[in-house]
């Protein structure tokens, strides 16, 4: 072995030694200090939603976040037992779920100031393909065409359900087909999918 | 794979420059969008199969045209100062087959600069890669990530567009 | 009627004349548009156009791109980085710390094994960074995104109440309609 070569795995050795040792106990995924040095919200798919900033401190009842190095793990350690979602989970680059509990007063306020804000999407190259305006219900689902109009670069959600007392903000960023959409959310409903999560976290 | 990537730099830099000076006729952005193509190259070139690189670098150099048109609220469609040409020869006037004379002027070209900049995409860069840069089909599809089926329809109805925004100006 | 059989042949000329100009057409089409190129003189005119233009696209020149912008490349990006004077001082250290940094190495190695088994982590995938995940914290992820993509589905289910759909581009909306609104039966995975 070359006298330089051993010297850097000597000192690769000992930092990832130190490295290790100071990492400690990482915790949840997205947590244990680190923070992502990518910035995100430079992707074209990428939404920054003010009308969120109506719910102040207060805690979402479903927050998902999830980064290209985790959702890239994922997509490989389902890989051997779904081929389909590995394919899409590959390609996509952040995945943020916000779900709020919302009085009358306040699934109000945020329907008026979304309203307000996808205005400004259409002008960023956004489409909209869903706005349901309903008894107690508003929905707007806006896609992001990639450059080359074959995919979609970002997934856009904002809805409000009077009857489940719920605001819900989704913003999906990668590069995503339109058929994966369906594909993956069809197998499973949310209900089903909290009470899977409920048992994974019951295990250990 | 550092001197695969130099290498690659080095014969990438001039295409990438054509493609974008074509697309918004600047030679500032021109240089600016290639040198973050070639930087883009450094940081992430290693980890993208070889052959599949030459087809990467295009697609990055056309998202950023595709960024800096969106930027562009209008576009002035002017050179900014002289052009380096490979050939600097101004091209004598031709007689095709059909007895057609076809007149080569710098009015012309500007006329169809400026209408082949105000094109909308995908059809502008198709036209660039393919009637200026001489790339092949399945070059073009693979910069584009677009099917090579599509590539020749956008081909031809981007040209139909040319055609028609040129009427009355030449 | 004549006139308007006419403009449609025109039409129909008119589509073909960039393929024409390619010499793409098959040979069938292109026998019926020379046809009717030998009978009008408006589409005769658009071609010679269509080829004047092709022409003059084609006469464009490539660039070159200026000298003074260098090909960037990372500094201090290797071997070649390292000054020659320096390079033979390292050498003779290096020939004399030899068996020295490889105990070095074995120590350092089994000190970090020692840690990593001791480490109460359960298991653990270990990455290049400094961040692990077990197998409970991917699988979380995993239903995470799914439930992401399933509050997707489940407002555009309810497309049935749309009050207003807009149509935007067909590449996309409507195979994404189609799709959302009419989520695929899919047979079961045969294993």
């Amino acid at each position: 072995m070359g006298a330089k070569r051993l010297l850097v795995l000597t000192f690769s050795a000992l930092t990832l030694l130190a490295a290790a040792a100071w990492a400690g106990n990482p915790g949840q995924p997205g947590e244990g200090g680190e923070k992502s040095a990518k910035d995100y919200s430079k992707l074209p798919g990428y939404v920054e939603f003010a009308a969120l900033d109506i719910f102040g401190q207060q805690e979402p009842k479903v927050e998902i976040y999830l980064e290209e190095p985790l959702i890239n793990l994922v997509s490989k350690f389902v890989q051997s037992e779904d081929e389909e979602l590995y394919s899409v989970l590959r390609k996509l680059k952040l995945v943020r779920v916000q779900v709020f509990d919302v009085t009358e007063e306040l699934a109000a306020q945020f329907i008026d100031r979304s309203a307000k804000a996808v205005k400004n999407l259409d002008k960023q190259g956004w489409q909209r393909i869903v706005r349901v305006k309903d008894e107690g219900e508003h929905a707007y689902i806006y896609l992001k065409p990639a450059a080359d109009y074959e995919s979609i670069d970002g997934i856009l959600v904002i809805a409000v359900e009077e009857g489940e007392n719920e605001a819900v903000f989704v913003n999906i960023v990668g590069n995503i087909n339109p058929d994966d959409v369906s594909r993956l959310g069809g197998h499973f409903n949310i209900e089903e999918l909290d009470s899977i999560r409920y048992e994974v976290k019951q295990r250990n | 794979m550092k001197d695969t990537l130099r290498k690659l730099a080095e014969e990438s830099r001039h295409k990438v420059y054509t493609f974008v000076y074509y697309c918004l006729r600047s030679h500032e952005e021109a240089e600016d969008i290639t040198q973050e193509v070639l930087m883009k190259l450094w940081q992430y070139g290693g980890d993208i199969e070889p052959e599949r690189l030459p087809g990467w670098i295009m697609r990055v150099a056309r998202n950023a045209v595709i960024d800096s048109t969106r930027k562009q609220r209008t576009r002035a469609g002017v050179a900014d100062g002289p052009a380096v040409n490979v050939d600097a020869t101004p091209a004598p006037l031709s007689l095709d087959g059909d007895g057609e004379q076809v007149v080569r002027s710098r009015e012309l070209r500007e006329t169809l600069e400026t209408a082949l900049a105000s094109l909308a995409e995908p059809y502008r860069s198709i036209i660039v890669m393919r009637e200026i840069q001489e790339m092949s089909y399945s070059e073009i599809s693979e910069s584009l990530a677009c099917p090579l089926g599509t590539v020749k329809v956008y081909l031809h109805r981007g040209r139909r567009m040319l055609r028609t925004s040129l009427k009355g100006k030449v | 009627m004549p006139g308007a059989q006419e403009q449609n042949r025109c039409d129909w000329t008119l589509e073909r004349i960039e393929p024409y100009v390619d010499d793409e057409l098959s040979g069938a089409e292109r026998i019926e548009l020379e046809r009717h190129l030998e009978t009008c003189p408006a589409c005769r005119e658009d071609l010679a156009f269509a080829r004047a233009v092709v022409h003059e696209l084609r006469a464009l020149p490539e660039m070159r791109c200026p000298d003074r912008m260098e090909t960037p490349e990372p500094v201090g990006s290797g071997e070649e980085s390292m000054r020659a004077p320096f390079r033979g001082a390292l050498q003779w250290v290096m020939h004399g710390l030899r068996p020295a940094m490889a105990v070095m190495l074995v120590v350092v190695v089994a000190a970090g094994a020692y840690v990593l088994v001791q480490w109460d982590t359960g298991r653990r995938v270990r990455l290049a960074s400094t961040s692990s995940y077990s197998a409970r914290d991917l699988e979380l992820a995993k239903i995470d995104a799914m439930t992401a993509f399933a509050y997707v589905n489940k407002y555009s289910r309810k497309t049935r109440k749309i009050v207003r759909n807009e149509v935007l581009n067909e590449g996309i909306v409507y195979p994404l309609e189609r799709v959302i609104t009419q989520p695929k039966r899919r047979a079961p995975r045969e294993r």
